[in-house]
């Protein structure tokens, strides 16, 4: 069952300028898909396409099932959403903030009030509550724009960059949060230009660029499709010269670098089952390995050849 | 900061479309109070009003509202058709004639009531005789009461400054200001139509006026009633007339803002179009001998000319004379409510297919 489903979406500014391209993706329900590209991309249009701030040239989008541009209400009750860089009433306290949202969003004002003081606490601004939010630094506003987006627990979440702005505890945090929504049922639909984040915490990406859908699939799909890449391997000790002419003639090892005495970059042609067997033939040729992994991210690979194509 | 306790999505029903007016509007009226526009507002009605009752009227009138004043009159020939027979204009000066008091003496004989005649709507005195000689001295000796009418009325010259003040504050910058200080990317995306967001800030701002006007009128009464022991018979039309003009240039001020680039545009052209635009189209219309019965402020006169609804002066307009021109209550009443219906409805439409590009 799709949470959202995008179908055909364009949007054209001005006579020629498409921001977003006959787009079309669909989101499950409880998954957390990532969705990617670079500055222009067309990324915060379809967000903005998505939460009602732009009219689509064309095409449609349904959340739940409700097209977003013929009945805005009743779609929008379902979503929770960050867009760009968060601004916040000055004058408004964190608590009146989300008194404001959630009143709109029909929850009671007693369920309001028990909710913000929950997430508010959650999130570390319990000691803010009743400060004005024109006091806040960018990072505080970050973490109350998520606030307001999960406080009436919507079904889809839309986050345009959540981690922006953050510092790197923050950043952590803010992964677990999204990962804990997850983990309880939310749909989350966000954008990022941390692949780590993306690679770490979601279980789908969407790639676009120029408005056009590069590559939608799963984390671990696009982790199977990298075949060529270099493998980065830390030593518990420094290998002889035997060893090391050894493994330059493994099957699928094309070089071998040594980065450090304990630190070999290796290149490598295979999939997840070919390492999983140069793994073994790596310890049977008497390499003392202490760690095994790619050499840089699958999708930071992925990303860089998929933009670059689309160029 | 860690990890959360939630206990997963829920399905929500949005609130009625009415009581997420009321929530945008509460929530408009907060900032004019935290921001302290509204107190901005009252305090210049407050100050404006007792400048009028403190120093403006007691200048204008004599201190006391009533007694007997005398008057040397300019005279100059008077070769128009309006009145046959009469050879020489005098103007007098002074409000709140009572015209049946009038005597009038040259080179200090009293001339007979057959020799002259008073015009009351342009407080003039035709001669039959030609007295524009210099030599010629014209007095003018009458009592003048202000009634309760002339009273309000001097006030409420002011409303359309007042009013304009209001919606400029209140109104030009309140959906414009949305989309430039990017607080709009937290109020739309919630299951809350434009339209309503529209509404909410219109009876928001609304309110803010409604203060306004409602305390220069409270002054009003309360100023005319300390002065003169009453207050004007039909100042509650008046006030519903200035009721509705408010409502007129607020439609207007919210569909500049809704079609505005920026805050500064968007209030700038509100005030310059109600506050001087369309008053001088206006003056030139009445040169012209051109009625412009459609325009807001000229509509909006009507909350003035109210208080005579009893008297209610005629236009005058013909050749060898000045047009006057007098709103006429019915159709004022219908031109303001369509400019608020109208403007409201295009506002509301511009605001929905707008997109926030900023």
């Amino acid at each position: 069952m799709n949470m959202l489903r995008i179908e055909g979406l364009t949007k054209v500014f001005g006579k020629s300028i498409r921001a977003v391209d006959s787009l079309s993706l669909s989101v499950k329900k409880g998954t957390m898909v990532g969705f990617l590209g670079p500055n222009g991309a067309g990324k915060t249009t379809t967000i903005k396409i998505l939460t009602n701030l732009m009219a689509p040239t064309s095409g449609s989008a349904y959340i739940d099932g409700v097209d977003i541009s013929r009945h805005p209400k009743e779609a929008l009750a379902s979503v929770g959403a960050v867009v760009e860089t968060p601004e916040f009433y000055p004058f408004l306290t964190a608590n009146e903030t989300l008194m404001l949202l959630g009143r709109i969003r029909g929850m009671t004002a007693s369920e309001t009030r028990r909710r913000s003081r929950e997430l508010l606490t959650l999130l570390g601004l319990g000691d803010r509550m009743n400060s004005k939010v024109g006091t806040f630094s960018k990072g505080m506003k970050q973490r109350l724009a998520l606030v307001q987006a999960i406080l009436h627990r919507p079904k889809l979440l839309i986050l345009d960059e959540p981690t922006s702005g953050l510092d790197p505890r923050g950043m952590v945090e803010m992964r677990e949060i999204l990962r804990s929504l997850k983990d309880n049922g939310y749909t989350i639909f966000m954008s990022s230009h941390l692949l780590p984040e993306v690679q770490e915490t979601c279980d789908y990406v969407a790639m676009i660029d120029s408005g056009r859908l590069l590559l939608h699939k799963s984390v671990d799909e696009i982790s199977a499709m990298v075949n060529s890449s270099r493998i980065e391997i830390v030593l518990a000790e420094t290998p002889s010269d035997v060893i090391m002419r050894r493994i330059s003639v493994l099957n699928g090892v094309s070089d071998v670098q040594s980065a450090s005495p304990l630190k070999l970059s290796i290149g490598y042609e295979g999939n997840a089952k070919d390492r999983d067997i140069l793994l073994r033939e790596l310890l049977a040729s008497g390499l003392k390995v202490a760690s095994f992994g790619p050499h840089g991210l699958a999708l930071e690979n992925v990303y860089m050849e998929m933009v670059k194509g689309s160029r | 900061m860690t990890s959360m306790t939630e206990n997963g999505p829920i399905e929500r029903i949005p609130m009625s479309d009415s009581a997420q007016v009321v929530i945008i509007a509460r929530h408009e009226l907060t900032k004019y109070i935290r921001g302290r526009r509204l107190y901005g507002v009252l305090l210049i009605v407050i100050v404006l009003a007792l400048l009028l009752y403190g120093f403006v009227l007691p200048g204008s009138y004599g201190g006391p509202f009533a007694g007997s004043r005398e008057e040397f009159l300019h005279v100059e020939p008077y070769s128009y058709e309006g009145y046959p027979g009469y050879q020489s204009i005098g103007f007098l000066g002074g409000p709140g004639i009572v015209p049946g008091t009038i005597e009038i003496a040259v080179n200090g004989s009293e001339l007979p009531r057959s020799e002259w005649l008073y015009v009351e709507n342009a407080s003039v005195v035709l001669f039959k005789e030609d007295l524009s000689a210099p030599a010629t001295v014209v007095r003018a000796l009458y009592d003048f009461a202000i009634s309760p009418d002339q009273f309000a009325g001097s006030f409420l010259d002011f409303l359309p400054v007042i009013v304009v003040i209001c919606v400029t504050v209140a109104g030009a910058d309140s959906l414009i200001g949305e989309l430039q200080a990017k607080t709009a990317y937290l109020l739309f995306p919630n299951p809350v139509r434009r339209g309503i967001i529209f509404l909410g800030k219109l009876l928001g701002s609304g309110v803010v006026g409604l203060a306004a006007i409602g305390s220069f009128y409270a002054a009003i009464a309360a100023f005319s009633y300390v002065a003169l022991g009453s207050v004007a018979t039909h100042l509650s039309l008046s006030f519903g007339f200035a009721v509705l003009f408010l409502l007129a240039c607020l439609a207007f001020a919210l569909a500049v803002s809704s079609v505005s680039k920026g805050t500064t545009g968007a209030v700038i052209l509100t005030f310059l179009l109600l506050l001087a635009i369309f008053p001088m189209l206006e003056e030139a219309g009445t040169a012209a001998g051109v009625k412009m019965w459609y325009l807001p402020t000229f509509a909006g006169d009507s909350a003035l000319y109210a208080l005579q609804f009893d008297y209610y002066p005629k236009d005058a307009s013909g050749p060898g004379m000045a047009s006057q021109f007098y709103p006429d209550l019915g159709l004022s009443a219908i031109v303001l409510a369509s400019y608020f219906l109208l403007l409201t409805a295009i506002g509301m439409i511009v605001f929905k297919r707008r997109d926030l590009s900023f």
